[in-house]
Order: C-alpha cells, then sequence, then structure tokens
C-alpha cells in the first residue's frame, strides 16, 4: 500500500510548513506572548517515523497538538494527503481524524476512569460511524493487535498496570484504523522493563499496519529504537534533523550534540571515558527568546553574529542532503574540531 | 550546632573503610486496611550499607521496595512495622526515639526526593527555608550568619547570582534549579549521608547532568556518603561505586558496578540491563516479560522466578539467600549453582 502511494505521488503524507505557536497569556497584568513554536516544518511519508525530540519547553507537544489541530496553530500549514487542515470545518476536520490519531504520555489521565475497556475501545468506533453490529469483533481484534487478554474486556484503568493502560491508549487510536498516529511521550511514565514491550509493539504494529508515526520524546535513547528521521527541537524551533542513524552518529548542532553526550550510557567505563559537554545556564523563557539563534544564550561556540542573524535550518553537507541544520558555525573548524571543549562546559573530562 | 561539625576525610578508596551507614536485616511491613490483615511486606530483610565518600546506587522498578527502605533509615514511615536494625556512626536509629532522630535528619542523614516543588514551600522565600534548615540544628546561629551561609550554600551548588535568588520563590525558578536548592538545604548542616531518592527524574537530561555532576563533587569534596535511589541504570553507571539490585522487597544481586555492568549475575539484573534502550548499543531491548509479583502474594520461594527464564522446580521452594558470584553477591540457586559446579569442573 505503501508503494502505491508512494507511485501515485511524490507527496508526503504529511507536511507541515512554517508551523507558529504563539500563546497569549498575561503576566504580572500585562500581556505577553509565549513563542511556543517557531516555524517548523517537516514532512512525514506513509508508514515512516519522524521523532521530535528535546526537553521540556522545546515546543515538541505543543507542535504535535497543532498537527492535529487539538490547538489552532498561530500560523503555517498542516498538509495532510495534500489537503490543508486549516481550511477544514469542525465536522470535516473531525471525520479527518478517523486518519490521524494520538497517544498520550498518562493513560490513566487520559482514560475516563469509569469506563471499561471494552468502552474505551469502543467508543472511538462510535464515533466514527462503524456498524454497531460489528464493534464487539472489532474491539475483539483491537485488544488481540495490542496483545491484551480477552480478561481485560471488562477491566477499569485503574485494574490494569501502567503497560496495560498504554495498550488500551493505542488500541484506542487504531480503532478506526488511522494512517498516521502522534505519539506524545508514550512510554515516559513506564518502567523500563514496560517500556521496551511498548516500544517493541509500537514496532510491530508500524509493521503490520503501515502506520507513520510523529513520535514525540525526550528520551534520545528509546528514539533511536524507533526513528526513521528525527528533528531536534530547542527553545521552539528545530535546530537540526535528518535520518536518525546519520543524526545519532554524526550530530552538528551544538545542542544536539551536547544533548546526546547527556544522555547516560549503561557501562561504567564507557561513562568514565567520556567527555560530558554539560550546558551552562538555564533555558530563556519563551516568552523573551534570544534573537538570532536562540542557543546561543548557551552555545560555547557564539559569535556576534548569532545574536543578529537567524539560522536557517538547511543542509551544510552537499552529500547528505537531507541531514539539516540551523547553525551558521557548522562547518567552520571551530565546530569541526572534536577538541576539548572549553571550560567551563567540559566536565567529566578525565585526564 | 554540635552534632556534626567535622566530616571524615575522604577516603581514597571505600574498601576496608568503616561504614558511615549501616542497615541490617530491614523490614518494612505497610499495616493492613483491617483485622486480620497481615498487612503488605513491601522490604523483607535488606542489608546494605554505605561510607564516607563512596556512592552507593539502589536500583529496581517501581514497588520494588527501595524509597521504603531508606524511608526506613529516617524512621519517616507512619503507618508501617519497621523492624531490624540501622546504625549510623555506630548509633541504633531502629526504635530511636523521635528527639533522637530529629538531631540525625538533616544533621547526619540529609534525604531528597524526586520532586523538588513539592519538597519546598512555595510561600517561603528559599533563602529563608534554607536558614530554617540550619536553625533546625544550630539554634544559636545569628540571622546574619543563616543569611551569609545561605548565600555560601547557593554557591556551592552552582547557583549564579546567588544572594539575588535567596529572595526568590521556588516557582520563580526552573525544576534544574529547585532541584539545586533542595542539594543546598540538604549539605546546609554538613550531613556524612545524603540519600537521593531519584534525584534526576523528574530532571531532563542535560540537566540531569548538572545534578548528577554536583552530586559527585560533593562527594569528592567533601567526604559525603551517597546513596543514589534510582531505575536508571544509565546514570548509576556513571555515578555510583557500587549497585544493590532490588526486587519485591529484597536485595538481589549487590556488587562494584563494573562487575555488576560487565556481566549482572542475578537474571533480574540481566533482564533489567536487557531491556534498555542504549545509544551506543544496537542490540534491541529484550522486555523482561510478565508482571512483578504483588506483595500481598508472593510465591514460596525466589519472588523472581514466575518471571524467571532459569527458573526450575526447586526455585520455588525456599527463598534463595546472597552468595557469592563473582566480585558481587547474587540471590539465585541456579546462577551460583551453576557457578559453583563450573569452578570443580575447572
Amino acid at each position: 500500500m505503501t508503494e502505491a502511494l508512494h507511485l501515485m505521488s511524490r507527496e508526503p503524507l504529511l507536511e507541515v510548513r512554517g508551523l507558529t505557536k504563539h500563546f497569549r497569556i498575561r503576566q504580572g497584568g500585562r500581556p505577553a506572548t509565549v513563542h511556543a513554536v517557531e516555524d517548523v516544518s517537516f514532512a512525514v511519508d506513509a508508514g515512516q517515523t519522524l521523532a521530535l525530540v528535546g526537553e521540556s519547553g522545546c515546543g515538541k507537544s505543543t507542535t504535535g497538538r497543532c498537527v492535529l489541530r487539538l490547538i489552532e496553530p498561530t500560523a503555517g500549514t498542516v498538509r495532510f494527503r495534500g489537503t490543508d487542515l486549516g481550511t477544514l470545518g469542525a465536522a470535516a476536520m473531525r471525520s479527518r481524524r478517523r486518519e490521524l490519531q494520538i497517544v498520550f504520555q498518562d493513560p490513566l489521565a487520559s482514560l475516563h476512569p469509569r469506563m471499561r475497556v471494552v468502552d474505551l475501545i469502543s467508543e472511538p468506533l462510535q464515533i466514527h460511524g462503524w456498524p454497531a453490529n460489528e464493534i464487539p469483533d472489532r474491539v475483539d481484534e483491537l485488544l488481540a493487535l495490542v496483545q491484551l487478554g480477552a480478561e481485560h474486556r471488562s477491566r477499569y484503568p485503574h485494574q490494569c498496570s501502567g503497560g496495560q493502560r498504554q495498550r488500551v491508549g493505542i488500541a484506542r487510536a487504531l480503532a478506526a484504523s488511522p494512517a498516521l498516529v502522534v505519539l506524545d511521550e508514550p512510554v515516559s511514565a513506564l518502567d523500563v522493563s514496560t517500556q521496551a514491550e511498548i516500544v517493541k509493539l509500537l514496532v510491530e504494529l508500524r509493521q503490520r499496519l503501515g502506520l507513520a508515526y510523529v513520535f514525540i520524546a525526550h528520551d534520545l535513547a528509546v528514539v533511536r529504537q524507533l526513528a526513521d528521521r528525527v528533528a531536534v527541537m530547542y527553545l521552539g524551533t528545530i535546530v537540526e534533523s535528518g535520518p536518525a542513524a546519520q543524526v545519532y552518529a554524526d550530530p552538528q548542532h551544538p545542542y544536539t550534540r551536547a544533548l546526546l553526550s547527556a544522555v547516560p550510557i549503561p557501562d561504567p567505563s564507557v561513562e568514565r571515558r567520556r567527555r560530558r559537554i554539560v550546558l551552562a545556564g538555564e533555558l530563556p523563557s519563551p516568552i523573551d527568546p534570544p534573537s538570532g539563534c536562540r542557543f546561543r544564550t548557551r552555545c560555547w561556540m557564539a559569535e556576534p553574529r548569532c545574536a543578529s542573524e537567524t539560522p536557517a535550518l538547511l543542509p551544510r553537507d552537499p552529500g547528505i542532503p537531507d541531514h539539516a541544520v540551523a547553525c551558521h558555525l557548522v562547518g567552520t573548524t571551530a565546530n569541526r574540531s572534536p577538541g576539548p571543549v572549553p571550560a567551563p562546559h567540559d566536565a567529566g573530562a578525565t585526564e | 550546632m554540635t552534632t556534626v561539625t567535622t566530616t571524615a576525610p575522604a577516603p581514597g578508596s571505600s574498601a576496608g573503610e568503616q561504614p558511615v551507614l549501616t542497615i541490617d536485616d530491614v523490614h518494612v511491613t505497610f499495616r493492613g486496611e483491617h483485622h486480620g490483615d497481615p498487612g503488605i511486606p513491601a522490604v523483607r530483610g535488606v542489608s546494605l550499607q554505605v561510607a564516607a565518600g563512596e556512592a552507593l546506587a539502589v536500583v529496581g522498578e517501581s514497588g520494588s521496595g527501595k524509597s521504603a527502605t531508606m524511608l526506613a533509615v529516617l524512621g519517616l514511615h507512619g503507618h508501617a512495622t519497621v523492624r531490624g536494625s540501622v546504625r549510623f556512626d555506630g548509633r541504633e536509629l531502629l526504635g530511636s526515639p523521635e528527639s533522637v532522630l530529629r538531631t540525625v535528619r538533616g544533621a547526619g542523614i540529609a534525604m531528597i526526593f524526586q520532586d523538588p516543588m513539592t519538597s519546598l514551600n512555595p510561600v517561603l522565600t528559599v533563602g529563608r527555608q534554607l536558614a530554617m534548615a540550619m536553625h533546625a540544628h544550630q539554634p544559636g546561629l545569628s540571622r546574619q550568619a543563616a543569611q551569609q551561609r545561605a548565600v555560601e550554600l547557593l554557591e556551592r551548588v552552582a547557583i549564579p547570582q546567588a544572594r539575588r535568588r535567596c529572595e526568590a520563590y521556588p516557582h520563580e525558578l526552573s525544576g534544574g534549579m529547585r532541584q539545586r536548592v533542595i542539594i543546598a538545604m540538604a549539605i546546609a548542616n554538613r550531613p556524612r549521608v545524603l540519600i537521593a531518592d531519584e534525584p534526576t527524574t523528574a530532571l531532563d537530561v542535560t540537566v540531569q547532568a548538572q545534578i548528577v555532576e554536583l552530586l559527585g563533587e560533593l562527594r569528592r569534596d567533601e567526604g559525603l556518603a551517597l546513596i543514589l535511589v534510582t531505575h536508571d541504570l544509565g546514570v548509576v553507571a556513571g555515578a555510583a561505586d557500587r549497585v544493590a539490585v532490588m526486587y519485591a522487597g529484597t536485595v538481589v544481586e549487590h556488587g562494584p558496578v563494573d562487575a555488576f555492568f560487565a556481566a549482572p549475575g542475578h537474571p533480574y539484573g540481566r533482564g533489567l540491563l536487557g531491556c534498555l534502550a542504549r545509544l551506543d548499543r544496537d542490540a534491541e531491548p529484550v522486555p523482561i516479560g510478565g508482571h512483578p509479583v504483588s506483595p500481598r502474594q508472593l510465591p514460596p520461594g525466589c519472588s523472581f522466578a514466575p518471571r524467571c527464564p532459569l527458573a526450575e522446580p526447586s526455585c520455588d521452594d525456599h527463598p534463595p539467600s546472597l552468595r557469592p558470584w563473582g566480585a558481587t553477591v547474587v540471590a539465585c540457586d541456579v546462577v551460583t549453582r551453576a557457578a559453583g559446579s563450573s569452578m570443580v569442573a575447572s
């Protein structure tokens, strides 16, 4: 099916262009604007997984919600199968959501506590007009798909474990056979062993159903298991994007490098040898983001130019056209050299 | 003012060092809800010790009893029966009166928790809360001296503009900054042991790196004994000397981090490492399978046996005890027996 789509058109399944979301708030009585997402663009092909990664407040979840129009973008377009979702009315958008679904981080908060599993999974089928007599069979099929036994049918969310609840959340999202699922930190609230189970399930489901995922996560090690492409976000903007293997093996943006170096590796001998880039300072406020490059206030290479010009997200190496970086200094000797990172950012060096 | 003002010099190595805190065969049972309910055995015979300047990591999944053990150390369990022995600096803490425990909490053994926001008072400035922590153990300290020391403490935990930050309320600080304030409060009375219960779990990974770095510095510079309670084996590898793995209220494996990470002995320890997604390896994580046992329905033998790939019928006979296995100790009869027989064979 994926193949056929490709032959019909080269258009991606989902195409986001210039997505911007500003929240108007009042701060100390005065109106202010939170620049949550600023000019974000990406595309996802059918059957592909794009990971949006970054830390708290980088705008990854807001981006995910704007894609589904759970919140309205301030600017920019979201095209799904060529249709600009922003032009759809409420009813048309609702029926479009049959193909565009979301799984949330905390299933205990996103599942109705007084509905049984069978009702939770039936609900989206009813909403999308599934014939009533076929719903019980479809529920059984979905339970099997997410590997939940029939004994779970009549349980309430609080009677299920965290992993089981997340399976229910996934079954709900898959009920109406979507083409794309936004996964918003789907394993962050789970124990490590359960995380591995859910990631394995997501990989299997993608293969079986040809699903495309937008996988929103902060855990780079988990993302690596699942992502075809990675977009790294910082303070509302994408600072680097590319094929996952490429970004992990050869991160270009200073923030991506710092982020990857901060991920702990469960091997004491590796940890002792590692040179960790410990970022100095704090995440600036999205109410008043830095001019130019938003990362410059914490960047150890920043130059005057970084404050005046906003770097565009562009391929920096003509040999790898789909690996794009938003940094003026990538490719310059300062960034290329793997030499020591100047103090005080340099920590964990053992020699 | 008098409790603990000097710290032992940081040892070059923890080997042979007198432990500053010894937890010996501690049991914690949460009381039953009604008459005849035997209660929930959350911790079942845990023994651990930590020396000055040493870092011990206690790892396990939710419900393994790691936090319950640490709360027992400080006598913070309200509705649980605690048995066993906890010796701090040669003194028995279990069964000690509240008045004695109060002099130990904070000044001898300090504890920090996962969520810094719930540990801080939202309506008091950071400086005021630091001063309160100091006055609890040093009632004679002048207001001015406390203020000065608060600034020093914030500087010690690398909070920029420390003097100004003393006037800040917790909500004005970022998550990482709040956890630094909590650490500053924890070291305000120069404790000898710091118990950090999931100190980085609520934090972003770059902030986590900063906090782990800070805890390591305090350990090296002040000879603090650190107990790091965490579910994150990645953090353990970079921050601890020894690791104890807990499952269903017992320690199932305990040893130096290098030995554990190179070759975990207990099937649960192997499972925990095997299910990790990691940056440095391509191997696909393998879930452990099954579910943790309910502490209300513990099997008669090994509590991991129902999930264990190596389980034999004899595992259900009696709970295994910790036996030497290489540089570590492991509570698994199958593994330790196999090791014993291979030694005989060779």
